[in-house]
């Protein structure tokens, strides 16, 4: 295979390179240095060729370390980086997918609040502490140090997931890495993995959006209790037609009235997991019922979906119900014009307490602070609390404990006005409390985020921290737009109207405050626009396939996210006849970290699944 | 006090204790054999090599030795590099990753870790593809795995 030559070197070189096999393999190794050392281009590429034939790994130094040294390599990468390598090569794959180790240690890095697979593994609750009593019984709860540190000690975090790899169903930590990266990126490029459509013939009213439930309030009324739980290993096509599992209807009884605002008790359904009904259909003395309906009949009404029972509250109301919330053993309401009612969580319901804000209340929102108790002294008393309700306002937040007394007040400033508040209690590490607001700002008109650290102590002096221009939701709010947030992220569906030629457009925009993420996606398709003059029409909004008016849940997207392509303004317009524009038409209804709620019409929803 | 260390090629490196000490091995290997003049002999690690290490070891003489649960904490672990590192770094292929596993060898986890950061940085924003060039890799997939595997990466694309 060499060309045979005469010259004494060639021969004396021949014959020193077959006494290798002969020397240590480091004295090898300098040879084989040297050798190569001494090779030219061309040379090194027919080496190259020749160990491609013998190899098929090739001259891959990565694979070649030992294996400790690889995975210390690969814990520098993030599991971004971790997915495109497995795509390498065969030895890179097999190292990588080999060592469960090295994907649980990502999953250390991340913040257990924020992570779906927590979520997922722990039946959506972000409490490990709280989540079954039975592991409380066992040992003391692993996340339960009070501590301030930043980090809690690393043991600790080794035993959560060492109790979450335990439990049954855990889909391994490879699988949850890739799905929350998935998720990830999915909400960076407003990208959906699937959608569903769920048409009603009665338009809806209020909605909620509760892990993993979506209750739904038609006008008749009747309560629609939707099950959303897409990603358990439930397959997306098989979602149900009023199928039982996924689907409830309940009709509240005795005559109209117009439902304004639905509040979903969960730490009531968590205590009652499984509720008993009696023989007569009523609801046992002492259990709570979980949902609550303001504005029945100018009352609020009690509901509970599981046994079709309901009450009504005594109807002491200054005013219409517009908000409700529960906190702890009460239920809130307050009234279109600003009084706070509180009632206690069991009958009879006879209200406890009652005052008045005297301001429009735009948005409530109980927080639980848990085990974390916030001081103020006031005079020589020391106030402590744990839950408070937020009212926010147009200028700003009050926040009450659960005896009606204010605790402190947010004011922004003079000619700010205050659109959407979004509360984060984490109480367990990492310990976030923080009330972000959102808010137009008065000289510009931007829309800015005001984060208020609640931390023990809290004095709204040093606390405020403005979000950095960055995240300016653009100027100017229209009447029409609508906002959601969900812990960091935003959700804004905005209606504009552009140049003559592109008319009226609908734009969803996602945000996540904390990965500096904005995207514009424009989810809804030209076809809409039929629906839309339909509805001005008053027709039914079904798609005809069905033919019947049968309240159903139609399977919307054949996967893959192909039908929500990622277009942008300039891409399909939804033109809105101006003569047919519906503020309610086009809405973001609720999203929480991996689905978003949109109302499409006054009677059609479309949940879109980012994962 | 000095000690004396052979390369594999059998050549004689004279190095101050305290930086030879830097390498855990040679620590331990020091304190087995208490006060002793003989060469330490490194099988395993080149002149070339060894020239390297000890470079860096003199560099860090005075860096204060890592408390090992501290890097051992994902979320204080960085891919920060130091300017001097870096520049240290700065070798060929062959000779960086001859470093890492003398590093290995020799248990000296600074330099281990700064080697297996550089290699991080090197894949770091890399498509597969870029990845397989960078370090001369052959892509062994059959077609069939290799369009399941873009299939299933899709997602992980940034556009």
């Amino acid at each position: 295979m060499l060309p045979q030559e005469q010259d004494s070197p060639f021969k004396d070189i021949l014959h020193s390179i077959h006494q290798l096999p002969r020397l240590a393999p480091q004295e090898r190794r300098v040879i084989i240095r040297e050798l190569i050392a001494c090779c030219d281009e061309g040379d090194l590429q027919v080496l190259h060729r020749l160990l491609g034939q013998t190899n098929q790994s090739g001259y891959d130094l990565v694979s070649a370390l030992p294996v400790e040294v690889s995975h210390h390599l690969f814990l520098y990468l993030d599991g971004m980086e971790l997915v495109r390598c497995q795509a390498v090569c065969r030895s890179w794959r097999g190292i990588i997918q080999g060592n469960g180790g090295l994907w649980k240690a990502k999953v250390r890095d991340w913040d257990p609040a924020e992570c779906t697979l927590l979520k997922d593994v722990m039946d959506y609750q972000i409490k490990p502490t709280r989540s079954t009593p039975h592991h409380q019984s066992q040992q003391t709860p692993p996340m339960m140090h009070d501590s301030h540190d930043k980090y809690p000690p690393a043991a600790e975090i080794d035993s959560l997931l060492d109790w979450i790899e335990s439990r049954p169903g855990f889909i391994g930590w490879k699988e949850a890495v890739v799905r929350e990266l998935v998720l990830k990126q999915n909400w960076k490029w407003g990208r959906c993995a699937h959608q569903l459509t769920l048409s009603l013939t009665m338009d809806i009213k209020p909605m909620l959006l509760a892990w993993p439930l979506l209750i739904l309030v038609d006008n008749w009324p009747r309560i629609h209790k939707i099950s959303l739980d897409g990603f358990r290993g439930v397959q997306y096509r098989e979602f149900p037609q009023g199928n039982g599992r996924h689907y409830q209807m309940m009709e509240v009884p005795r005559g109209h009235g117009s439902v304004s605002c639905v509040a979903w008790d969960t730490t009531g359904s968590a205590t009652t997991q499984a509720p008993k009904p009696t023989e007569t259909g009523d609801v046992e003395e002492g259990q709570s019922l979980p949902l609550a309906l303001g504005g029945f009949l100018r009352t609020v009404r009690m509901c509970d979906p599981e046994t079709e029972t309901s009450t009504t509250l005594p109807n002491v109301l200054h005013g219409f119900a517009l908000h409700l919330c529960y906190l702890r053993d009460k239920i809130i309401s307050v009234t279109l014009d600003g009084h706070v009612i509180f009632f206690p969580k069991l009958p009879p319901f006879v209200p406890v307490r009652s005052s008045s804000v005297n301001t429009k209340v735009l948005q409530v929102m109980a927080v639980d602070f848990g085990s974390r108790t916030f001081e103020r002294g006031q005079g020589n008393l020391l106030q402590s609390w744990q839950a408070v309700v937020c009212l926010a306002h147009e200028d700003g937040v009050i926040i009450k404990d659960e005896h009606s007394q204010t605790l402190c007040q947010v004011q922004l400033e003079l000619g700010a006005k205050l659109i959407h508040i979004q509360a984060i209690a984490d109480n367990t590490w990492p310990y976030r409390n923080e009330l972000l607001i959102l808010y137009e700002e008065p000289n510009t008109r931007q829309r800015l985020v005001l984060c208020v650290q609640m931390e023990p102590g809290y004095r709204e002096e040093s606390s405020r921290r403005l979000l950095t221009p960055s995240f300016s939701l653009g100027r100017g709010g229209d009447a029409r737009d609508s906002i959601a947030m969900y812990r960091d992220r935003i959700g804004i569906m905005s209606h504009r109207n552009c140049s003559s030629d592109l008319g009226h457009y609908c734009v969803l925009r996602l945000m996540d405050l904390k990965q500096d993420v904005a995207v514009s996606t424009e989810y809804a398709r030209s076809e809409s626009v039929d629906e839309e003059e339909a509805v001005a029409d008053g027709a039914d909004i079904d798609d005809g396939s069905h033919g019947n008016n049968e309240d159903e849940v139609e399977d919307g997207g054949e996967g893959g996210g192909l039908n929500t392509s990622r277009v942008h303004m300039r891409g399909k317009a939804i033109r809105l006849d101006h003569s047919t524009v519906n503020k309610a038409a086009y809405r973001i209804l609720a999203l929480d970290h991996a689905r978003i709620v949109l109302g499409v019409g006054p009677r059609t929803v479309k949940i879109l699944y980012l994962v | 006090m000095t000690v004396i260390l052979v390369s594999s090629d059998n050549q004689d490196f004279k190095v101050d204790k305290e930086v030879a000490e830097r390498s855990i091995l040679i620590k331990n290997m020091l304190e087995d054999v208490g006060e002793s003049d003989s060469p330490i002999p490194l099988p395993n690690v080149t002149s070339a090599v060894l020239t390297k290490v000890i470079e860096y070891c003199e560099h860090h003489r005075n860096d204060p030795v890592q408390v090992p649960e501290e890097t051992d904490d994902p979320r204080k672990r960085s891919n920060d590099i130091e300017e001097w590192d870096m520049k240290f770094m700065q070798v060929d292929q062959e000779m960086l990753f001859e470093i890492i596993l003398a590093a290995n060898y020799l248990d000296i986890k600074p330099l281990l870790d700064v080697g297996c950061k550089t290699v991080a940085n090197i894949i770091k924003g890399k498509t597969p593809e870029e990845i397989r060039k960078a370090f001369n890799i052959v892509n062994d997939f059959t077609p069939e795995e290799e369009a399941q595997i873009k299939k299933e990466n899709e997602w992980a694309e940034d556009r």
